[in-house]
């Protein structure tokens, strides 16, 4: 048997999927989390069912890719959980309906109960059972109330018996059932709303999103160098490096297992972040270097996920995001692609059209640096002091908007307007915000980790087979030519088709100037999306696009490398 | 006096009488609960005719200028109530007031809901 979840966008039914098979997906407040159904199991009566978390649709004609997902899977669900936002019951109930004229079982969960209680919105639940004719159960996902007792009743799901006369609007019919089941306290605004709103206020609103996006910009940066310098690589050093030391004495301190394993030797001591062997180098970067600053910027995002922040900043952008060819909530893509690339790529699904998940999949790639490769950025390039760091970014983003701007004009197709409904603000609730953050720090170290080896052994391959010798030799022109780099820092490319973060690590024995290293975060950020992300821009673009973002790729690195490259040297800026 | 959703002041209320756009618009908003004979108020505007938001059932939604400038609507008279049409009992025609006694919930009709099929949305008016 097979279980569906469905309902409008933001309504609970990721929360209520994780309570109901035990399997967490992420839950965000604003409409689009999911976009691509998610299954899972659970036990009911003995008998083992599967659950499917369907994307958030507001009716059965799909308007984006996500909804499709949705439209699609409704042939091969069995029973439906129809999840309805309990303080939003008439414009929920308008898929309901829908849903009710498939001729499927169906139950009704009434999620976010709590908030309809909290609003002094009144519900006739055996009214609205009549009604429609189909079992309703009110829930709160949050909390797991109600969900034992949804599980209970599931049993009895049962196509409903709500005749539509026909030739009648939908909506006069949920207008009657509205009408007879719930009433809703009259109130206007009140001052927490009013202070909410201040947010999506024209002058009021950009000062606080400036003021968000700086505060959690030093919070990562702050933090997650704190707890690189002062926890991460102070464990490194008690604890891991006297293995290290009695690995390599063991191995005689050279040859190839040696290289391998540890790595050179820098002045005849181990050097994690130098010596580039696979129990060095290859843990200290994706567990010292890295993660503190994944922890913190995913500590930070699923704040203002949770908290409903992201939809108003939508709004704030949007504007700005039509001369890009995109609109406001394109701004949820870019904030996931900040962490990574992959679930930014992803979340362009809830984009209308085509040209919209083009744009947004190609400025992603090329001027969204991961997180990873940040932290490597800020880690090498921080040293310099601050102003390395502010051309890296200042360039990156500027090339954002440019791009974006270029794109919007040779892409053919449309950009409709922004159509988002704006979530309540919600308290964060702790216990699904840790959960969150330990969900996506448990996704990059089981993703990341076995890459950043790979990539670290591959490294040594390269070097030892004397290839990077050899490819050295040969684009040296181009490299030093073009971006005034050593020759060896082909090297750093060719990984950067695997890791990013390893390839910028790559950088720090090379002895760079300053200019050199800000050419080549730069180059690296551009260049090439890692291996990852390019398996899902062949996912959602197609091979066609994909291949015309790969080649605005190669134009655009020549461009603006080659560019900092001249502009920084002759300016003398360092 | 009908105008649009643009020119209705931060804060105002009004009752949305049609759309002025293709079928394609006023479809998705529809869907999303934007539709003729609801009681909508302005939350605010972004400046170079960024989305405007708007609130209904106490719920926001941003909508882009330009589909916001083809919503129109009939300004709500101040003072009388609040003018919330989206509580119409069909079958009535009538308004429901808000001091109506919690009686109402008493009405269980049997599912069928043949009564509501010769009801009048409250927009034709
Ligand atoms: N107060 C309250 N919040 C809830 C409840 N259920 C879910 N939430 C919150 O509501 C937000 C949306 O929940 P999701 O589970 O992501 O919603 P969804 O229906 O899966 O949304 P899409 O995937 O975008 O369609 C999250 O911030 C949840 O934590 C509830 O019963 N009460
Ligand atoms: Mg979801």
């Amino acid at each position: 048997m097979r279980v569906l979840l469905m309902g409008n966008p933001n309504v609970g039914k990721s929360a209520v999927f994780s309570r109901l098979t035990g399997t967490h997906v992420l839950a965000s407040n604003y409409p689009g989390t999911t976009v691509e159904y998610v299954r899972g199991s659970m036990k009911l009566a003995d008998q083992t069912v599967e659950v499917v978390d369907v994307p958030g649709a507001y009716s059965m004609e799909p308007s984006n890719r996500a909804e499709e997902v949705a439209v699609r899977m409704l042939a091969g669900g069995d029973v439906i959980i129809n999840v309805i936002d309990a303080a939003n019951l008439e414009r929920n109930l308008y898929l309901s309906l829908q849903l009710l004229q498939s001729g499927k079982p169906i139950i009704l969960a009434l999620n976010m109960w709590d908030e309809a209680l909290e609003q002094g919105i009144a519900t006739d639940t055996a009214a609205l059972e009549k009604l429609l004719g189909v079992p309703v159960v009110t829930t709160c996902a949050l909390t797991g109330d109600g969900l034992p007792l949804l599980k209970n009743r599931i049993a009895e799901a049962r196509p409903g018996h709500l005749a539509i006369p026909p030739g009648q609007d939908l909506w006069q019919t949920i207008s009657t059932v509205v009408g007879k089941t719930q009433k809703k306290p009259e109130k206007g605004p009140d001052f927490r709303q009013r202070l909410a709103d201040l947010t999506i206020q024209p002058i009021a609103g950009p000062v606080i999103a400036l003021l968000v996006l700086l505060l959690s910009f030093a919070f990562v940066a702050l933090l997650g160098d704190w707890l690189h310098e002062e926890v991460m690589a102070e464990l490194f050093e008690w604890l891991w490096m006297p293995v290290a030391v009695h690995i390599s004495g063991a191995l005689g301190q050279s040859g190839f297992m040696h290289d391998l394993l540890i790595g050179g030797l820098v002045d005849g001591t181990i050097d994690f972040e130098q010596s580039f062997g696979l129990i060095t180098t290859g843990l200290y970067i994706p567990l010292a270097l890295v993660m503190p600053f994944i922890f913190c910027f995913y500590l930070a995002l699923s704040l203002l996920e949770d908290i409903g922040y992201l939809p108003r900043l939508g709004v704030l952008v949007d504007t700005m995001m039509h001369r890009m060819g995109l609109h406001g909530l394109s701004i949820v893509p870019m904030m996931l692609g900040i962490g990574c690339n992959v679930p930014g790529a992803m979340a362009g699904r809830v984009l209308e059209t085509r040209k919209q998940r083009l744009i947004t999949a190609t400025l992603l790639a090329i001027a969204v640096p991961c997180m990873a490769q940040q932290a490597m950025v800020v880690g090498l390039l921080g040293r310099a002091g601050i102003a390395g760091l502010a051309i890296v970014y200042g360039t990156l983003f500027i090339l954002w908007v440019l791009l974006g701007m270029i794109l919007n004009f040779f892409f053919r197709g449309d950009t409709p307007e922004m159509l988002i409904e704006i979530p309540p603000y919600r308290r964060p609730y702790w216990k699904s915000l840790s959960k969150k953050v330990y969900m996506r720090m448990s996704g990059f170290t089981r993703s990341a980790l076995p890459y950043v080896l790979l990539g670290v052994f591959l490294v040594n391959m390269l070097y030892s087979l004397g290839i990077i010798a050899i490819m050295s030799r040969i684009f040296e022109p181009v490299i030093s030519g073009l971006f005034g780099l050593p020759g060896e820092a082909v090297g750093a490319l060719v990984i950067g088709f695997l890791r990013k973060d390893v390839a910028v690590g790559m950088l720090a024995p090379l002895g760079l100037d300053p200019v050199q290293l800000i050419v080549a975060s730069v180059v690296l950020v551009i260049y090439f999306p890692c291996a990852a992300t390019f398996v899902v821009m062949f996912k959602e673009l197609g091979l066609r696009d994909m291949f015309t973002a790969l080649m605005i790729m190669i134009v655009v690195v020549v461009v603006v490398g080659g560019g900092l490259n001249v502009l920084l040297r002759t300016t003398g800026l360092f | 006096m009908p105008k649009s959703l643009i020119d209705l002041k931060k804060e105002e209320k009004g009752v949305i009488i049609s759309f002025n756009g293709g079928k394609e618009m006023s479809k998705r908003l529809m869907d999303m609960g934007i539709r003729t004979g609801k009681t909508i108020s302005r939350v605010s505007s972004q400046i170079l005719r960024g989305p405007v938001i708007l609130s209904i059932d106490g719920r926001q939604t941003a909508v882009g200028w330009g589909m916001a400038s083809r919503v129109m609507v009939e300004p709500a008279r101040n003072g009388r109530g609040s003018g919330n049409s989206e509580y119409v009992d069909l079958k009535s025609g009538v308004s429901r007031d808000s001091t109506e006694s919690r009686e109402s919930f008493e009405l269980r009709e049997s599912g069928d809901s043949t009564d509501s099929g010769n009801s009048r949305d409250s927009d034709d008016s």
